[in-house]
């Protein structure tokens, strides 16, 4: 009973250490951002890093998403004749959740593992040492660029997912349920109101945070070698997915009291 | 000059400095000589405020750097120049980005400028002509070679080396060792080297302290621990560890 709680009690202050690490770090970086720098060439590659590079799988999830969305609404609604509102249904749908909560997630995944990978293998091999040898603040160098990234791309890959996910509720509706193109569309437009997009971009740009914090917070606490570096990975990945899904519980309520 | 008086530090239980004294006079090269994970890197990063001990003072050229802010701390880095075990390059740069790297951020130098004075720094350590080569591509001997390089590019007033020897292929050992020699002669620094072996602190060396137990317990001139040195071995290395 006593090692239970032993082993509780460690947990819980490793918890709150890693949380009050995140919150000095989310700070210290906003502090960076605003410093003078001459480092906007590392926020161009990692944006595209961030951006360019995950087109690809963000279309293809996005094109699936879309068409299983709208094959799953079709069928339900077509039981009572409502089957015309499905662009809609779809539209709205992809652009307040589905579409943020997908690059968010696919972002932790792709990118955030690799930045608490990066930055790990840098401090076990010294590197994170040898920028402050170099008389240069570790979190400006390489937090900042990291963190302006997913602030900026992620809304945008929203923006693409939206796109692409609509594309692939239309040949379904149109290909599959015999829904008329036009009609598609008309509903996709009529339904869509700016808040909806709005809610989307705001919600992509908070996971976008919590991605490149968690990740190169988790990368800078890299203790030891190659074992830690495998650690670290998974930690960005599974409590930034973790982060994600808290935040967008809080987002959906917040956005239907609004 | 650099002074440490009284350095304390321990990590978790384990204590790596014990009240450690030291004083390495301007343009001198001093060796700090211990066995492997005695606690010799950790005290070439207390001198350069990358670690910050317990208790203890450090001064450079008569500033305590214990108690600075990190600000100011960055101000008194610029004075000098690292080179770490593994090289520490930055492997998403190139050779050049490497060596250029304190100069495009710290300086108003043109791109020419920094251009030509990255191929002086890299012909100083013996490269030539490697500029767009990918870290990866070099031996570890090279990477020593341009790691010497990045230390030296903002003419640093004291170079400090953490196992400069380590991972270099053994014939190009002494080829590392006349280097460090021809630098601290040729740029009059103030140098600190701390390695394991006496062999090559013999070939680089003004002046060698041996670490141990925390402290330093002997300085001596080269000619003086030639004579004492199976003392030295037996009393504080264990000769194994050579």
């Amino acid at each position: 009973m006593k090692e239970i709680v032993e082993n509780l009690g460690r947990q819980a202050l490793a918890f709150l250490r890693h949380l009050g690490g995140i919150f000095l770090l989310f700070f210290s970086t906003i502090y960076w951002t605003f410093q003078p720098s001459r480092l906007k060439k590392n926020i161009f590659s990692q944006m595209v890093f961030v951006g360019m590079d995950s087109l690809l799988i963000i279309g293809v999830t996005s094109l699936l998403i879309g068409m299983v969305t709208a094959w799953q609404t079709g069928i339900a609604i077509e039981q009572f004749g409502a089957k015309t509102y499905i662009g809609g249904i779809v539209a709205v749908a992809i652009a307040r959740e589905m579409a943020p909560l997908m690059v968010g997630l696919m972002c932790a995944g792709r990118v955030g593992s690799s930045f608490a990978a990066e930055i790990g293998s840098m401090k076990v091999t010294e590197q994170i040492d040898a920028l402050k040898t170099l008389a240069v603040e570790p979190v400006q160098y390489l937090v900042v660029p990291r963190f302006l990234a997913c602030l900026v791309m992620m809304p945008v890959l929203v923006i693409f997912a939206n796109v692409i996910g609509l594309f692939g509720g239309w040949l379904v509706a149109t290909r599959n349920l015999g829904v008329d193109s036009a009609i598609y569309i008309n509903h996709v437009l009529s339904f869509t109101k700016f808040k909806d997009l709005y809610a989307g971009l705001t919600k992509a740009a908070v996971y976008g945070i919590i991605t490149s914090i968690f990740s190169c917070y988790r990368g800078l606490e890299v203790r030891g070698g190659s074992e830690d570096i495998s650690r670290a990975t998974t930690f960005a990945v599974v409590f930034s997915c973790l982060a994600i899904l808290v935040a967008d519980y809080f987002f959906s309520v917040l956005f239907n009291l609004m | 000059m650099i002074k440490i008086q009284n350095l304390y530090k321990k990590f978790g239980g384990h204590e790596v400095l014990s009240g450690l004294d030291l004083e390495v006079k301007s343009g001198e090269l001093m060796v700090i000589i211990g066995p492997s994970g005695c606690g010799k890197s950790v005290l070439l990063k207390h001198i350069i405020g990358l670690v910050s001990p317990d208790s203890g003072a450090i001064f450079i050229d008569g500033i305590d750097i214990t108690n600075l802010s990190e600000a100011k701390l960055k101000k008194i880095r610029f004075l000098f120049g690292m080179v770490f075990q593994g090289g520490a390059l930055f492997d998403s740069l190139t050779v050049e980005e490497n060596v250029a790297f304190g100069l495009r951020l710290h300086t108003d130098k043109s791109e020419e400028e920094i251009r030509r004075i990255v191929k002086e720094k890299l012909g100083l350590v013996g490269l030539e002509n490697i500029e767009d080569r990918r870290i990866d591509e070099l031996s570890g001997g090279m990477r020593k070679r341009v790691a010497l390089a990045r230390a030296i590019v903002m003419n640093p007033r004291i170079i400090l080396y953490d196992e400069p020897t380590t991972g270099v292929d053994v014939a190009m050992i002494d080829n590392v060792n006349r280097l460090i020699r021809d630098l601290q002669d040729r740029l009059k620094v103030t140098s600190v080297v701390v390695t394991h072996d006496l062999e090559n602190a013999y070939k680089v060396a003004d002046r060698i302290a041996v670490f141990h137990s925390g402290r330093i317990a002997r300085i001596e001139t080269v000619e003086k621990m030639r004579e004492m040195e199976e003392e030295i071995l037996q009393k504080y290395m264990g000769k194994s560890a050579l």
